[in-house]
């Protein structure tokens, strides 16, 4: 079940392993792939594997493996909800994707507000729920958040200004802590290569906007 | 052919090295992602899985726990072996010798120059829907593991040796100073 919009952006550059993109190109795009190694710790019990996230107007699809590389898990979320499916074919389904995975894990888990977050990390100027507690790095890049909670922490490959991030570490603070390392990026091939997707109005300031258009989300 | 060849390498292979290339292609086949290093076993269960490109990961097996230290996300993280490693390349090979048991076991000819077999889990739950195992001559040269999310990891061994010494300490976990050591 394919969850990428019809006429799915066969124009992602297949395979070809970008290194981070910038983050102005990430910001004209409402659509990413990711491949990350993630470790998730949570009441003193961990797991860790790799992530593999395809993000979309229309929705988002998490495909979780075991560090060789076997799927483990695959979440859905879109419009219509959240859903999960296991390796052995047990199903588990909520209204969204946040309220999915407290169900499933036990705690709450801010991956529906991930692509958000990443969005105010791509967006040249803090998104509007910026916090007194956010920083910079020293080329100018998000580095730590505070959203609903959550401390969220960027880091980068190199000192490239526009270069998106390369891992994301999200705490809770006495809570679950869960660490992505991001390997590669994909991003569909420019709005020339006609694709048929959805226009979502994109400002190239404000992609905030971008990112809280998703229907399902929390977002802004 | 291979099945025996399976046999003859479970019964006669105590310990094992080997360095490894890895590519995991995904379901849609639209992204590879490619990994190798090195890998070592010592039956019954013990295993150290050594990635060192394009990134450094260690995985270490006792045949109790599995260690995961991973120097970019700076943890290390411990499991029970049971539900964390059960249906993995290196379980499966260092696993007991009656893959019979759990596997059945069929041939599959020849392909790229290898006698292959293919072993579909009896259980369900087993992570995998079925792996398929090459050989050239007697030495284990390639494996297949086909999950149930469409996803293909391919292994392809080399510089392959059998039963040689490898010291106990490489099955072992020591975390590096300062790094803290999570899980049960």
């Amino acid at each position: 079940c394919s969850v990428l919009p019809t006429g799915s952006p066969s124009g992602l550059h297949s395979g070809s392993p970008t290194t981070a993109p910038a983050r102005s190109t990430l910001a004209m795009t409402s659509s990413f792939e990711l491949s990350a190694r993630f470790s998730l710790v949570a009441e003193g019990k961990s797991h860790s594997g790799r992530l593999s996230w395809q993000h979309s107007p229309s929705g988002d699809v998490w495909l979780l493996s075991s560090p060789f590389g076997q799927g483990v898990a695959e979440i859905v979320s879109d419009a219509s909800g959240a859903r999960l499916t296991t390796a052995s074919g047990q199903h588990e389904s909520d209204s969204d994707l946040d309220a999915l995975t407290r169900r499933v894990l036990g705690y709450a888990l801010p991956l529906g507000g991930l692509a958000d977050w990443l969005g105010d990390a791509t967006s040249p100027v803090l998104g509007a729920k910026s916090s007194a507690l956010d920083t910079r790095d020293a080329q100018g890049r998000p580095q730590h958040l505070v959203r609903d909670g959550w401390f969220i922490d960027f880091s980068y490959d190199g000192d490239d200004a526009q270069a998106a991030p390369s891992r994301v570490f999200i705490v809770r603070p006495g809570g679950p802590e869960l660490r992505l390392r991001i390997d590669e990026w994909r991003l569909p091939a420019p709005a020339a290569a006609g694709l048929s997707w959805v226009d979502v109005p994109v400002s190239p300031v404000d992609l905030r906007g971008v990112f809280a258009a998703r229907p399902g989300f929390g977002g802004a | 052919a291979a099945i025996e060849k399976l046999q003859r390498f479970l019964e006669s292979t105590q310990t094992m090295r080997a360095d490894f290339s890895q590519q995991l292609v995904s379901r849609d086949a639209r992204t590879r992602q490619q990994s190798s290093g090195v890998m070592m076993l010592s039956r019954p269960g013990k295993f150290r899985w050594q990635i060192d490109r394009p990134y450094q990961q260690l995985l270490v097996g006792d045949g109790e726990r599995v260690w995961i230290h991973d120097p970019e996300l700076r943890q290390v993280t411990v499991k029970r072996v049971g539900d964390a490693m059960g249906s993995t390349p290196a379980a499966l090979l260092a696993g007991d010798r009656a893959l019979e048991k759990r596997f059945i076991l069929t041939e599959a000819g020849e392909a790229d120059g290898l006698d292959w077999l293919e072993a579909t889990p009896r259980a369900a739950d087993s992570g995998f829907e079925r792996v398929r195992i090459g050989f050239a001559g007697n030495d284990l040269r390639a494996m297949q593991l086909f999950d149930n999310f469409g996803q293909t990891t391919t292994l392809r061994f080399s510089h392959f040796e059998r039963n040689p010494a490898l010291a106990p300490a490489l099955f072992r976990f020591t975390a590096p100073a300062g790094t803290d050591v999570i899980g049960e």
